[in-house]
């Protein structure tokens, strides 16, 4: 069976890559090839399937004791990160087609974080027994669709800043690939801000379980000392004053998209915590689990 | 069977003849009949649009045919020959072919790219058909050529872009919202340009017009086309706070809205983002509000800087377009150089004379003790009875070629006989092919 797992993540990777080269072929090309289009979506489909079922026959087969881990862990994120993309793909692209240019800069976040995962392939954690509890498990599946989403919103973010200052200097830079190929401020905004409203959501409710879970035990009740979850809650506050900002000072546009960007590398540097033992932590439990 | 195309454009004729000899609807399918009466004509579309006339036909014979057509339009506009021939053009066969495909693909347009032109190709070619004035010939080359367009606009950029400066501005406007849908324009001035500009955006969506004019009756009076209201100049910064874009061609010799309005006007749009299209020189609008938060603001030269790039642009699509229009073409005049009878013919004889010699040889085989002469009669014998057989059909492929439905002919021989070409264009060199390859340029008469 885990042969199969192995075949299967092999396919999804080949899968993401066509996908990130039919979107990006997309964007590089004359005008839109239907070719492309489909082969761009059918592939990112067949990418986010592909994850969640080598998760399943994985946890399936060997049970959670030997998938938790980098491996699935990151597995997890990159199929979320599809997931939500496409999600956002399937609800506007009928609008305006252009938003598929988006993928050409999520789909390939989610190729390396595939190969990242390959680079820990079999690596597990041994689950103490404070992590076994489905809180744990709650936790951690919201943790990462709030980080997919977030990855998700980085893209918008990007898509809207280089579009910005294409228009901003129209006389000075010839209206090229940027101008024709992305889509329009006001979307890429607006998506932004859902893409961001939506991980804050899950961000929220991650902070919330964290807490409850630790006040279950004992021996974490100094959770609010843990430089992780410092991090996790500056980060929370970081998208909340997004949210703020954007409806009460009008910072919508390109000061919510830097302020996008910022949101993401705290995010980040919340990940790496735990992850790289950078510094101590509760998390540095699961290693690759945070 | 020879395709013609006859007729005059904007690169040959002046808008003083081009309206003279102009078809509108209501007469298409009588003149087209009319057209097809004449003896030499077998199939006809006539495309008539503002910036050109041309007339298709299916002719039996090639100078019969170009002097019907040329009889045609000087008795149906009662216009002299000597006069009308001198703007007219002419192109035969193949390139007879070209010239429609890249009429449809917009290449041959004045403005290349433009999107009309392929609706009335398709506009004429559906009248022609409806009036019966089409068959065989003409039905292929109209759809082929409509094909060709659609790839051509599919597959490259040729239609994306403005090329004009009104359109530019909407454009730009669609990069900074999603949609004008809804949206609220003031226009700022009364001019042609300002129209011009505003009948693009309310096109485009825009559902709220507030026009300002130093002269309040002509704001009144442009408000009122475009159901919009309108605002005194002493205080249209006011509406501002109202529009999503504003467009401003006045007269004024210095700025009439400073940076000062406009950052008040965006605290009171809570930065909402604005446009602000500035066509007048001098200009309008403080070039300095660009620099406010979602505040974009473009003057004439940013909209002819656009505009610029997106004819550039045009230019390279057009060159990828040619080629696609070549390919298409090819691929129409095998089909077409299938219909040609002179080359069916040498097929025939030719797969007659392989079966002949095969089936003389294997018998010769058998008969070893022949002398030469005998041989030699039976040569004769066997070249004699396929002659004899073929004889016949071919005259009378030859006699039908000729007649409207000839290609029907042709078309049964080949399948009968499932000839097929072995090497391609050899036998080309034919009298009525020929006329198709040959005479590349552009037969003008003087």
């Amino acid at each position: 069976m885990e042969k199969l797992t192995i075949v299967l993540f092999w396919l999804a990777l080949v899968c993401g890559v066509t996908s990130s080269l039919a979107y990006i072929g997309n964007f590089a090309a004359k005008a839109d090839r239907r070719v492309h289009t489909y082969t761009a979506v059918g592939s990112a489909l067949g990418a986010f399937t592909l994850l969640m079922a080598v998760i399943f026959v994985r946890a399936n087969t060997l049970g959670v004791d030997k998938t938790a881990g980098p491996f699935t862990m990151r597995i997890i994120f990159s199929a979320f990160i599809i997931g939500v993309f496409l999600l956002i793909e399937s609800i506007y692209a009928g609008r305006n087609s252009k938003v598929k240019a988006f993928g050409m800069i999520v789909l390939p976040i989610s190729v390396i974080l595939q190969f990242l995962a390959w680079h820990d392939y079999g690596l597990t954690e041994k689950l103490s027994n404070q992590l076994r509890s489905y809180w744990v498990g709650i936790h951690v599946t919201f943790a990462v669709l709030a980080y997919a989403s977030m990855t998700v919103a980085l893209a918008m973010a990007i898509a809207y800043i280089l579009q910005e200052r294409q228009l901003r200097a129209m006389r000075e830079k010839k209206p090229g690939r940027i101008f024709r190929k992305l889509p329009s401020l006001e979307i890429s905004d607006d998506l932004c801000h859902k893409a961001i409203a939506f991980s804050f959501t899950f961000l929220t409710l991650v902070v919330v379980t964290g807490i409850i879970r630790a006040e279950m035990l004992p021996q974490w009740s100094m959770w609010y000392r843990d430089s992780k979850i410092i991090m996790a809650i500056t980060t929370w506050l970081v998208y909340g004053s997004y949210l703020i900002v954007r409806t009460a000072f009008g910072w919508q546009g390109k000061r919510a998209s830097m302020f996008a960007v910022v949101g993401f590398i705290v995010a980040i540097v919340t990940y790496l915590i735990g992850n790289t033992g950078l510094l101590p932590s509760i998390h540095s439990y699961g290693g690759g689990l945070g | 069977m020879h395709i013609i195309v006859a007729g005059l454009s904007h690169k040959t004729a002046p808008i003083e003849i081009r309206e003279k000899v102009t078809f509108p609807e209501q007469v298409l399918s009588d003149a087209l009949h009319m057209l097809t009466g004449y003896p030499s004509i077998n199939e006809a579309v006539i495309l008539s649009t503002c910036n050109r006339m041309e007339i298709y036909v299916i002719a039996n014979d090639l100078d019969k045919g170009k002097d019907n057509v040329v009889q045609f339009i000087s008795d149906y506009h009662q216009i002299i020959r000597n006069e009308l021939e001198k703007y007219l053009y002419f192109r035969e066969g193949k390139n007879a072919v070209l010239h429609l495909f890249r009429v449809a693909s917009s290449l041959d347009s004045m403005v290349i790219g433009e999107a009309q032109i392929q609706g009335q190709v398709k506009n004429a070619y559906d009248r022609a058909f409806g009036a019966e004035a089409t068959s065989a010939i003409l039905n292929r080359l109209f759809r082929h050529a409509l094909l060709a367009g659609k790839r051509v606009r599919t597959e490259t950029e040729i239609g994306e872009s403005a090329v004009s400066v009104s359109y530019a501005a909407v454009e730009l406007a669609k990069k900074v919202f999603e949609t004008l849908q809804g949206r609220t324009a003031m226009l700022i001035g009364a001019g042609e340009m300002i129209e011009l500009t505003a009948t693009h955006l309310v096109a485009n969506g825009v559902s709220k017009v507030i026009v300002t004019n130093r002269t309040f009756k002509r704001a009144e009076s442009l408000a009122v086309k475009y159901g919009g209201t309108a605002v005194p100049f002493s205080d249209f910064v006011d509406h501002m706070v109202h529009a999503d874009i504003v467009i401003s061609s006045t007269g004024a010799p210095h700025y009439i809205v400073s940076k000062g309005h406009i950052s008040k006007v965006m605290q009171r749009r809570k930065n909402r983002p604005i446009f602000f299209i500035d066509i007048a020189v001098p200009r309008d609008i403080d070039p300095e509000v660009a620099t406010l938060y979602n505040v974009f603001a473009y003057d004439i030269d940013d909209l002819d800087s656009v505009v610029q790039t997106n004819l550039e642009e045009r230019k390279k699509a057009g060159q990828i377009a040619e080629g696609i229009v070549e390919a298409e073409v090819a691929n129409f005049s095998s089909w077409l150089a299938s219909l040609e009878v002179t080359p069916t013919i040498a097929i025939l004889r030719r797969q007659a004379e392989e079966v002949r010699v095969k089936e003389l040889e294997k018998h010769l085989r058998k008969l070893p003790n022949l002398s030469d002469s005998d041989i030699n009669t039976l040569n004769a014998l066997t070249s004699a009875i396929i002659n004899k057989i073929l004889h016949k059909p071919i005259v009378k492929a030859k006699e039908s070629a000729n007649r409207k439905d000839g290609y029907l002919y042709v078309e049964s021989l080949r399948y009968l006989f499932d000839l097929e070409d072995e090497n391609g264009q050899e036998d080309e060199e034919s009298e009525t092919a020929a006329s198709f390859i040959a005479n590349p340029e552009l037969n003008q008469i003087k």
